[in-house]
C-alpha cells in the first residue's frame, strides 16, 4: 500500500562511513562466537512461514546453513533459540555493544537518522490513531541508549517500557500496551509466528505495532548471498520477504496499515563487497565496476520505493 | 435504509459500486434521463416520480450541476439524508438554497463529495500538520489542471447554463477546497479568469487566484484546462518545513504517482546542503477516497460522528469564493 523513501542530503559514502563505525569489529566478534558454538544438524527443514519442505540451500556462513523458500522468498537458518539468545545476551559482541565508547559514538553518529525515525513515528501515530498523546509504549530489542533517551523524550508517550534489550536485564512485561516497537527482534527468531503472536497479545485492541527488521528479499542479500558482512548468524536467523511478513502478521491477527522498505545501504553494500560477487553475476559486477554516486542514489531510491531494499518497516494494528 | 441514486453517469455508477459494501444502505431505485436498466433495482427517467413512488430514506445526487440544488432541496424536504456530488450547485444562490433546506431539515445528514480530502496524500499531509512538527502553513501554491479534449467546448461541463462555471468550478474547486482545508478561511486578493485556448467558449479554460487569510498568510491557485500534461501539485510552505503533495491516483494515472514529500527547514545544514535538506517521501498505490467519503456519510447517519468533509458550510464558503473569483 505504501512506498517510503528517504532522500538524504548527505552522500552515500558519508552514510556508509557513519554506518561502519566498529562494524568490522562486531562481525569479527560474532564470527568467533558462532564458530565456537555447537552446530546441530537439523532434519526435515521447513519454511517457518508456509511450512513447505521444498526449500533450497541458499548459502552457508560460519558453519550455519541458510535456506531460501522461493514460495514466499523467506531466507532462514535453523538454530536452537537458546543459542541465539545466548549470542544476544552473553557474547563478547554484546559486551562491545553495551560499552560506553560504543554507545556514545553511535549516539553522536546517528542523531539525524534517529530524529527522522521519530518524526516518522510521530506522523504515523497522527495518521492512524485518534490518541496522539499519553500513549503507553513498549520497545523490544532497542540497542542504543541514545535512541531510547529520544523515545523517552517523545511527548506522545507517557510511558516507554523496554524489554528484550541489551540495555537492561530482561523483565517480565504484561499486556495492555497501545504501542509496541519491535526493533530488529524478528530477525533473530527461530519461531517467528509464535513471537508475533506474543507481540499481538502484548497490545490492547486498536494498538499499533511498529516493526522493523532485515528482509531476505532485499537487493544486497539476494545479490551477495551471504558473502557480504551485513548478514550473519546468529544476528540474522529469520529474514522474511515483505510478502511473507504480511502473511505472518495477518495470520496472527494484525491488520497491516503500511509496509515500506526504507533501507539506504544496499547498493553501497554490494559495491563494497564487489570482489566477492559470483563470476556469473554480470549485472551486479557491471553495476559496481565504478563508484557512480548518482547511479547508486537512483538505484537505491528505486529499491526503496518498490519494496526491494533490505530493511522493512511495518505499521500494523491489532483489531 | 432504502436508497436511491439520481443520475447514473460515471459518478452514479461509481456510487452504486460503493453502496455494495454498505450494510446500512440498500439501493432500491436509480434514475437517469437516459433510460437505464439494472436487474436488481427499479429504474426511472423522472427523479420526481422516483421520489414519489419509492419514498427513499437516502438519496445520492449524481446529476449535472443545473439540477443539483433542486433535487437536494426536494430530498431534504422529504426528510431524506442526502449525499451530493460536487460542485454544490452552479453558483452561490444554488448553495444558499441548499443551506436553507438543510436548516429546515435538522435531522437529515447532508454531505457533498469532495473526495480529494480523503486521498492518501491529503490524509498524510493533514496528519503531519496536525503533529505540529512543521508549524503553521504560511503560504501555499496549488495547481490542478487537465488537458481539454477535442470535444471540450461541446461537453456539458462547458455549457454555462448547465455547468454554471468552467474548469474552476469543475476541477479547480477541489484544489480551492484543499487550500481552505489546510489554511482556514481565505479571501480573494485578485484573480484572472480567461479562456486562452477555446476562444469561442463562454466559460473559462484557466483561472488563477491570489488569496490571503485574515492573519496575512497567502495562497495561489491555478486551475487549468490547458495543462497538456495533467498536473496535481500542492505545496504547503510551513514555519519549520514544507509538505509537497505531488500527483494523484486516478483511474488513468495521468496525474502521476501520488506522493507526499516532507522536509524540514535546515538553515544550519545539519542534514544536507542549504536548500537540499533530507526529505521523507511517502508513495501511495491505492485510492480509497470514494469509499471513505461514503463511510463518513453512513457514519453520520448512524450517529457515530458528524460530517467533517464536504459540509454545507464548507460548500457555502467555497462557492462564495468562486463567485468572487469569477466577478473579479
Amino acid at each position: 500500500m505504501f512506498g517510503y523513501e528517504v532522500q538524504d542530503g548527505i552522500s552515500l559514502q558519508e552514510q556508509f562511513h557513519g554506518k561502519i563505525f566498529k562494524f568490522n569489529r562486531e562481525v569479527e566478534l560474532a564470527k568467533d562466537f558462532v564458530l565456537k558454538s555447537e552446530k546441530i544438524h537439523f532434519k526435515n527443514v521447513k519454511c517457518p512461514v508456509c511450512g513447505a519442505g521444498d526449500v533450497s540451500a541458499f548459502f552457508e556462513k560460519w558453519g550455519v546453513q541458510y535456506y531460501i523458500c522461493t514460495n514466499n522468498w523467506t531466507v532462514f537458518a535453523l538454530a536452537e533459540q537458546e543459542v541465539v539468545d545466548n549470542f544476544r545476551k552473553e557474547s563478547p559482541l554484546t559486551a562491545l555493544r553495551k560499552s560506553d565508547d560504543y554507545q556514545n559514538s553511535l549516539t553522536e553518529n546517528r542523531q539525524g537518522v534517529w530524529k527522522n525515525l521519530l518524526a516518522w513515528i510521530n506522523h504515523r501515530v497522527y495518521r492512524y490513531s485518534p490518541q496522539t498523546e499519553n500513549r503507553h509504549a513498549l520497545i523490544r530489542g532497542i540497542r542504543y541508549k541514545g535512541l531510547w533517551d529520544l523515545f523517552k523524550q517523545c511527548s506522545q508517550f507517557s510511558t516507554v517500557d523496554c524489554s528484550d534489550s541489551i540495555l537492561q536485564p530482561d523483565v517480565n512485561v504484561s499486556s495492555g500496551y497501545d504501542t509496541l516497537f519491535e526493533l530488529d527482534t524478528l530477525q533473530r527468531q527461530v519461531t517467528p509466528e509464535k513471537y508475533l503472536k506474543n507481540a499481538y497479545d502484548l497490545l490492547e485492541e486498536g494498538g499499533l505495532l511498529f516493526l522493523n527488521t532485515r528482509i531476505g528479499s532485499g537487493y544486497d542479500i539476494l545479490t551477495l548471498k551471504g558473502k557480504g558482512s551485513s548478514i550473519f548468524p546468529y544476528e540474522h536467523i529469520f529474514l522474511p520477504s515483505v510478502r511473507s511478513l504480511r502473511l505472518l502478521l495477518e495470520k496472527v491477527g494484525f491488520t497491516i496499515l503500511e509496509a515500506s522498505t526504507p533501507g539506504v545501504l544496499d547498493t553501497v553494500s554490494v559495491y563494497n563487497s564487489r570482489d566477492l560477487l559470483s563470476e556469473d553475476d554480470y549485472f551486479a559486477r557491471f553495476l559496481t565496476s565504478d563508484f557512480n554516486e548518482r547511479l547508486f542514489n537512483d538505484f537505491q531510491k528505486l529499491l526503496q520505493k518498490h519494496g526491494l531494499s533490505s530493511t522493512v518497516r511495518i505499521v500494523a494494528e491489532k483489531k | 435504509m432504502k436508497t436511491a441514486i439520481i443520475g447514473m453517469g460515471r459518478m452514479g455508477r461509481l456510487r452504486r459500486k460503493n453502496l455494495q459494501d454498505q450494510d446500512l444502505l440498500e439501493l432500491a431505485a436509480v434514475c437517469d434521463t437516459v433510460k437505464c436498466q439494472y436487474d436488481d433495482v427499479v429504474c426511472y427517467t423522472d427523479w420526481r416520480k422516483l421520489m414519489e413512488k419509492e419514498k427513499p430514506e437516502v438519496v445520492f445526487v449524481c446529476t449535472y450541476n443545473d439540477v443539483i440544488s433542486e433535487i437536494v432541496c426536494y430530498a431534504l424536504g422529504k426528510g431524506c439524508h442526502v449525499f451530493s456530488e460536487k460542485p454544490p450547485g452552479r453558483n452561490l444562490a444554488d448553495v444558499m438554497a441548499m443551506k436553507k433546506a438543510a436548516e429546515n431539515a435538522p435531522d437529515c445528514i447532508l454531505k457533498f463529495g469532495f473526495n480529494h480530502r480523503l486521498h492518501n496524500s491529503v490524509l498524510e499531509a493533514s496528519a503531519i500538520l496536525n503533529s505540529g512538527q512543521l508549524g503553521k502553513v504560511i503560504c501555499a501554491r496549488g495547481a490542478y489542471g487537465k488537458a481539454g479534449a477535442h470535444d471540450f467546448a461541446t461537453q456539458w461541463r462547458s455549457n454555462e447554463e448547465i455547468a454554471g462555471g468552467g474548469i474552476l468550478l469543475d476541477q479547480g474547486i477541489h484544489m480551492l477546497d484543499l487550500l481552505l482545508y489546510f489554511m482556514g478561511d481565505l479571501e480573494l486578493v485578485s484573480s484572472i479568469v480567461d479562456n486562452y485556448a477555446w476562444k469561442d467558449m463562454s466559460l473559462e479554460d484557466n483561472a488563477m487566484a491570489m488569496l490571503k487569510t485574515a492573519d496575512g498568510r497567502s495562497a495561489m491557485l491555478h486551475s487549468s484546462a490547458t495543462q497538456w500534461r495533467h498536473i496535481f501539485r500542492l505545496e504547503l510552505l510551513c514555519e519549520s518545513g514544507y509538505i509537497n503533495l505531488e500527483g494523484l491516483i486516478t483511474s488513468t494515472m495521468s496525474y502521476g504517482e501520488e506522493r507526499v514529500r516532507v522536509g524540514y527547514k535546515d538553515i544550519d545544514q545539519l542534514t544536507g546542503k542549504l536548500g537540499m535538506p533530507t526529505e521523507q517521501i511517502y508513495y501511495f498505490d491505492a485510492d480509497q477516497s470514494w469509499d471513505l467519503e461514503v463511510q463518513e456519510f453512513v457514519g453520520a447517519i448512524k450517529g457515530i460522528a458528524p460530517v467533517v468533509h464536504g459540509t454545507i458550510d464548507d460548500s457555502v464558503r467555497l462557492m462564495a469564493l468562486i463567485e468572487d473569483i469569477y466577478k473579479k
